[in-house]
C-alpha cells in the first residue's frame, strides 16, 4: 500500500534485501563499464594512489621539512580510504539523477541507486588495497597488535560513507547548489582528516573540537596497524563509532524524507 | 471477485517551473495540504477501483494527469494525499527502453532489464529464445543496442516485458511505437494477456485499442475524474467535450 506517509525503516530494508539481486548486478555493471572502457583498466585502481602517494610525498616530505618515519607508508596508510570517502561522495552526486528514467518507470527501492555507488567505491577500495601493501613490503614493515583496528575502520567508513551517500543523492537532486560547494566542504575535511598528518600534532582544547569530525577516530585505526606510536586516544574512536552510525541513520531518513520530491523532480 | 487497485482520495502537486528554487524550509517541513507558491495538483480526490481481470482505460488531453495516475499506481511516484493500494504483483510498461545499457549487448541487456523487472537468471534462461525470436534480432544478440534501430531496440524492449506475469498490467502509450505489423503482434500479445484475466490499465489516445480491449473508460481532465463507466459513454463525452472547447 502506498500512501501520503512513507514505510518504517524495517519495512524499507526488507525491500531492498528482496532485491539485493539487483543491486549486485548494477555494481558488477559499473566495474565492468569502468574496467573495460579504460586501456588501464584495473591497473588505474593501484596507479591513481600511488601517484597520489608520489604527490603527496614530495610536496609535503621533500619540499616542506617532514621527519616522520616512512613517510609514504604514512600516506599510504590514509590516502586509500581518502580517496574512497572522497570517491563515493563525488559519485553518489548523481546516483539518482543519471538514472532518472530508470527510477520513474521501474519501481524498484530507490536506495538501490546510491547503494550502487556505495559498493562499487567500496570495491574499488579494496582492490587498491596491494598499494599499501607493497609500500610496506618496500619499508619492510609488519602490521603491529594493532591490525585489528583495520577491519574496524573499514566498517565504520562504510556505515558512514553509506549514510553520506544517500543523503548527498537525494539533496542534490533537488538543490544544485550541493553540487557546487561539494568540491569544497571535501576539500576542508581531507585537512581536518588525519590524512597527511598525525592526531598528535593537534593539541589542547582545539582536539576536543578536531575529534568531532566522526573522519578522525576512523583514520586512526586506519594508521594504528602500521605506525601504533602515532596512535591518539580511544575517545575520538568512541566518537567515530556513534557519529557513524548517527550518519548512516540520518542520512537514511533525509533521503526517506526527500524521497517524494526527489521523484517528482526526476 | 475482489479489487485489484484502489485508489482513494489521491493527490500530487508539481511546481508549474520544475527548475524553482527551492526551500530548504519547504523540503523538511511538511505543508502536504496546500500549494506553495507556484504548484499546482496534477490530480486531487481522485478515486476509483479496479476489480480482478477488468479492463479499463484513462482517457484525457494532454497534460489531464493520466500518465501521472499510472505512476503513481507503478509506485514510481508518491502521492501528497490519500492512497494507493495493489493486491497483486504489477507490471508496468511505462517508457519500455528505459534500463538499456548502449555499450552492451542485446543478450547482456535482456539479462539486465528482466533482472529489473524481477526476473531470476533461470527463468530468463528459459524464455531467452522467445524474447530474441518474438523481436526478431536473432542476428543481432551479441551486438551492442546502442548500435540498434529504435524500432528494434522498440521490439527487443517489448519482447522482454511482455514475458512479465504480474497479474496487473499498466500500460502508458507504448504500442504508439513501431510499424503496422509491429502494432498487430502487440495487439496479438495484449488480447493474449486479457485472456488470461489480467488486470489492465491502459492510457491512450488511441480509440480503436480503447474500444478494443477496455469495457471501461475513466475519462480524466484537469487532474480530476470526469466520467467513469462504459467506454463508449466516456469516449463519446469525451469527444463532445473536445468539440465544444475547440
Amino acid at each position: 500500500m502506498r500512501t501520503a506517509t512513507g514505510l518504517r525503516l524495517s519495512a524499507r530494508l526488507a525491500q531492498i534485501w528482496s532485491r539485493r539481486d539487483v543491486l549486485y548486478m548494477f555494481i558488477s555493471r559499473g566495474l565492468k563499464v569502468k574496467y573495460a572502457s579504460s586501456v588501464l583498466g584495473y591497473a588505474w585502481s593501484l596507479i591513481e594512489p600511488a601517484l597520489f602517494i608520489g604527490i603527496y610525498f614530495v610536496v609535503f616530505g621533500r619540499i616542506f621539512p617532514n621527519k616522520t618515519h616512512h613517510y609514504p607508508l604514512f600516506i599510504a596508510s590514509t590516502i586509500l580510504p581518502w580517496l574512497w570517502f572522497n570517491s563515493t561522495v563525488l559519485q553518489s552526486l548523481g546516483a539518482l539523477r543519471t538514472n532518472a528514467r530508470l527510477i520513474t518507470s521501474i519501481a524498484l527501492p530507490r536506495e538501490i541507486y546510491p547503494l550502487t555507488v556505495v559498493g562499487e567505491k567500496f570495491i574499488e577500495f579494496l582492490l587498491s588495497l596491494p598499494v599499501l601493501l607493497a609500500v610496506a613490503a618496500f619499508y619492510e614493515t609488519k602490521p603491529s597488535r594493532y591490525l585489528f583496528a583495520f577491519p574496524l575502520a573499514v566498517l565504520l567508513e562504510l556505515m558512514l560513507v553509506t549514510g553520506v551517500a544517500l543523503f548527498i543523492a537525494a539533496l542534490n537532486t533537488i538543490l544544485r547548489d550541493v553540487q557546487r560547494g561539494i568540491g569544497v566542504v571535501l576539500r576542508l575535511f581531507f585537512y581536518l582528516t588525519p590524512v597527511l598528518y598525525a592526531v598528535k600534532k593537534i593539541h589542547g582544547t582545539l582536539r576536543h573540537f578536531y575529534e568531532l569530525n566522526p573522519l578522525v577516530g576512523i583514520f586512526e585505526l586506519f594508521r594504528a596497524p602500521w605506525f601504533p606510536n602515532d596512535f591518539g586516544d580511544w575517545r575520538a574512536v568512541y566518537i567515530s563509532i556513534i557519529g557513524s552510525i548517527l550518519t548512516l541513520v540520518l542520512g537514511w531518513l533525509v533521503f526517506i524524507r526527500l524521497e517524494r520530491s526527489v521523484l517528482k523532480e526526476l | 471477485m475482489g479489487d485489484a487497485i484502489n485508489v482513494t482520495d489521491i493527490g500530487i502537486k508539481f511546481a508549474i517551473n520544475r527548475r524553482r528554487r527551492l526551500e530548504l524550509k519547504n523540503m523538511f517541513v511538511r505543508t502536504r495540504e496546500t500549494l506553495g507558491q507556484g504548484e499546482f495538483w496534477a490530480l486531487r480526490n481522485v478515486s476509483f477501483s479496479v476489480g480482478v481481470g477488468e479492463a479499463v482505460g484513462v482517457i484525457g488531453r494532454n497534460g489531464s494527469g493520466k500518465s501521472t495516475l499510472l505512476r503513481l499506481i507503478a509506485g514510481v511516484l508518491l502521492p501528497d494525499e490519500g492512497s494507493v493500494e495493489v493486491h497483486g504483483g504489477v507490471g508496468a510498461m511505462i517508457e519500455l527502453s528505459a534500463g538499456f545499457v548502449g555499450d552492451l549487448t542485446a543478450r547482456d541487456n535482456i539479462y539486465l532489464i528482466s533482472a529489473l523487472h524481477g526476473f531470476s537468471r533461470e527463468q530468463v534462461d528459459a524464455r531467452f529464445q522467445e524474447i530474441v525470436e518474438w523481436a526478431g534480432v536473432e542476428r543481432f544478440v551479441d551486438t551492442p543496442v546502442q548500435h540498434y534501430s529504435s524500432g528494434m531496440k522498440a521490439r527487443l524492449a517489448f519482447s522482454i516485458v511482455t514475458q512479465m506475469e504480474e497479474p496487473i498490467l499498466l500500460v502508458d502509450e507504448v504500442l504508439a511505437v513501431g510499424d503496422a505489423a509491429f502494432r498487430r503482434k502487440c495487439a496479438d500479445v495484449i488480447d493474449g494477456m486479457l485472456a488470461e484475466g489480467r488486470t489492465f490499465l491502459l492510457v491512450s489516445h488511441n480509440e480503436t485499442d480503447l474500444r478494443r480491449w477496455c469495457k471501461r473508460g475513466i475519462y480524466l481532465k484537469n487532474g480530476a475524474v470526469v466520467t467513469d463507466g462504459p467506454v463508449e459513454d466516456v469516449l463519446e463525452e469525451y469527444a463532445a467535450d473536445a468539440e465544444v472547447q475547440n
